[in-house]
Order: structure tokens, then C-alpha cells, then sequence
């Protein structure tokens, strides 16, 4: 049977970040070593103070390559990206990273619902988030 | 974005080689996040009143989830990794309309509570050109406001609401559910 016990979570001390990681020091059925991953300069989560479980990482994404995100990942059983805006792109190479260094399971940032937006006389469906360019769905 | 990039996890080699695995968690409309005033006015206290924005119909159910319900199922699903491995798993709390919410809200705050109700018309004008928006809306969010218009206007028009057999609440019964009234029970205090 497949435990985890060691989780890095991205976005740590952002609005689902900080909830995700109450609840996995709140989690009654079993504990879990967690190592918050946070952009540099920026206030570590609440619940992190002074924990022995909770690991802070200040790294900022943009500047950090996938060699250096597989170092930080060894030993983590599970991603969990809690990412928002400009910082998802790192996704691509935390996962890169992750799948380098044995990572069994990945969460990217979903949690939410996808939305069509279709304009009046117009056949298309087209992807949020709204922009200038927006891209047709399929 | 974030189409593109599930899309991209899914299907990475070490996906495919079973290496890893993944779980993709999808929710309703966040509903208790205090810092958005627009998008979730329920949330304030200090206010004499409450105007809830709504597009399109008001009697339209959408799903909502709370942000610590969300977690909680997060983390149940990692304590039974068998269940969520390599899923697509989503997660409501509640799915209800603006006017069952306003109705609640009403009831357990006290205070009167106003729907604003704009056409469906108006989600095109301002999808078109969000600098056509309302001040009121288009301030005071961390989202564009044509982003909020197209959420709100999805669910003005019943469409933004899993169906069944796309919701996975069952397979962590232990993750209760926080609901509309449950939330607004223990924000104003429990009405009989």
C-alpha cells in the first residue's frame, strides 16, 4: 500500500497555498513532513511558525533551473502546486524536476472549473482567462 | 493557462511510464474568500447591506466550494493515494443559486440584501472591452473584472455546475461539506 508522508508545496503561503497547508498539519489520520516552497522576501505562511514538520524555502521561480528544484525535491514523495499567475510557468520544470528525482504523485494547480465563453452568433467556444488573444477551444 | 498546463502534467513521459502519477483537483466558485468584496460580498460584516452582483438569472444553481473543504479533500485524497491516482477529481460544497444565497444571507445576517441583476448582454459588452465595466466591479478584485463577469455570467446561465457523475464528494465521505447555510450559520449565528 502506497503512503506519503513528505509533500513540497508551491505557492505555500498564498490564499489556497495557506489552506492547503493548515490542512496537512491539521490531518488527523497521519502526519506529513511539508516543505513550503514561497518567493523570496515574502511572509512565511501562519501555520509554519516554529514547526518541526514544516520546512521553509524561499526560491524564486523564474531564476531557479529544474537542476537546482531536483536537488530541493530528493525525497519528496508529492507536489503540490498551489501556484497563481506568471509563476505557473514554472510548472513545466518543477514537474521536469520532480519526475528527475523519483516524485510519485503531482498535483498542478487546478481547483478550479473551466469555463466556455461563447459569444452571441458565433460558433466558437473560447478558454478563460479572457484576454486580447484569446484561443479558440477545440 | 491553466488548461494548457494540465494538459501538459497529464501527459508527461513520467505520467505515461507510471513513475508518477497525478490527481487534478477542480471546485465551484470559491465562496469565502474575505479579501473579494465583489465577487464574494457575503463575506463582509461591516456593511449596512449587501448587494449581490449577479448575471443572467438569478434562479440559476451553480457550484461553490469553501476554501478549507477544498483542502481537507486535498489532503484526504493523499491519505488514500489509491483513490486519487491518476484522477480528475472535482469537489463542490455547495451548489445553490444567488437567489437561495441572497434569501440565506438575508435571513442570518439581518441586514437587507440587494441583487443587482444585469443581462447577459452586458457579460458580451464587458468581455469586449472590461474598461466598459462598472467601477464598483472593476475595483477592489485580485481578478480582471472580465474574468469575473464571464464566471458569474456561466453561472447566470446554469452552466457552471458539475454534473453528476462529475462530482467525486463520495469517495472521501469524511470530508464534510461546508454549505451556504452551514457558513452563514456560524458567521451570524445559528437562526431556528
Amino acid at each position: 500500500m502506497t503512503t506519503f508522508s513528505t509533500v513540497a508545496l508551491f505557492g505555500a503561503n498564498g490564499q489556497i497555498g495557506t489552506c492547503i497547508l493548515q490542512a496537512l498539519l491539521g490531518c488527523k489520520k497521519q502526519s506529513f513532513e511539508v516543505t513550503c516552497f514561497i518567493p523570496p522576501d515574502s511572509p512565511a505562511p501562519p501555520s509554519a511558525t516554529d514547526l518541526s514538520n514544516v520546512h521553509i524555502r524561499e526560491i524564486d521561480l523564474t531564476k531557479t533551473s529544474k537542476e537546482e528544484l531536483g536537488k530541493v525535491l530528493k525525497g519528496i514523495d508529492v507536489v503540490v502546486s498551489a501556484l497563481n499567475g506568471p509563476a505557473l510557468e514554472a510548472q513545466y520544470k518543477i514537474q521536469d524536476a520532480a519526475a528527475d528525482v523519483g516524485v510519485k504523485r503531482y498535483y498542478p494547480s487546478e481547483y478550479g472549473m473551466h469555463h466556455i465563453y461563447r459569444k452571441p452568433d458565433d460558433p466558437q467556444g473560447y478558454m478563460h482567462p479572457v484576454r486580447k488573444a484569446i484561443p479558440p477551444a477545440i | 493557462m491553466k488548461s494548457r498546463l494540465n494538459e501538459h502534467a497529464i501527459l508527461h513521459p513520467a505520467i505515461e511510464s507510471g513513475a508518477m502519477s497525478y490527481t487534478v483537483i477542480g471546485c465551484g466558485d470559491y465562496y469565502n474568500q474575505d479579501r473579494e468584496k465583489v465577487w464574494c460580498p457575503w463575506t463582509q460584516t461591516d456593511v449596512e447591506e449587501y448587494n449581490i452582483h449577479i448575471i443572467g438569472s438569478a434562479d440559476a444553481k451553480a457550484d461553490f466550494t469553501h476554501l478549507d473543504d477544498f483542502a481537507a479533500y486535498l489532503v484526504a485524497s493523499l491519505c488514500e493515494p489509491e483513490k486519487s491516482h491518476n484522477a480528475h477529481l472535482n469537489f463542490p460544497s455547495d451548489t445553490i443559486s444567488h437567489a437561495e444565497i441572497a434569501s440565506l444571507l438575508g435571513r442570518y445576517s439581518g441586514k437587507p440584501v440587494h441583487k443587482e441583476v444585469y443581462g447577459l448582454e452586458d457579460m458580451h459588452k464587458i468581455i469586449a472591452d472590461p474598461k466598459q465595466a462598472p467601477k464598483e466591479l472593476s475595483e477592489g478584485s485580485a481578478f480582471p473584472v472580465d474574468f469575473w463577469f464571464l464566471v458569474k455570467g456561466c453561472q447566470g446561465q446554469d452552466r457552471f455546475r458539475w454534473a453528476p457523475g462529475q462530482r467525486h464528494n463520495h469517495l472521501f465521505p469524511e470530508v464534510e461539506v461546508t454549505t451556504f447555510e452551514k457558513y452563514f450559520q456560524k458567521k451570524f449565528g445559528k437562526k431556528e
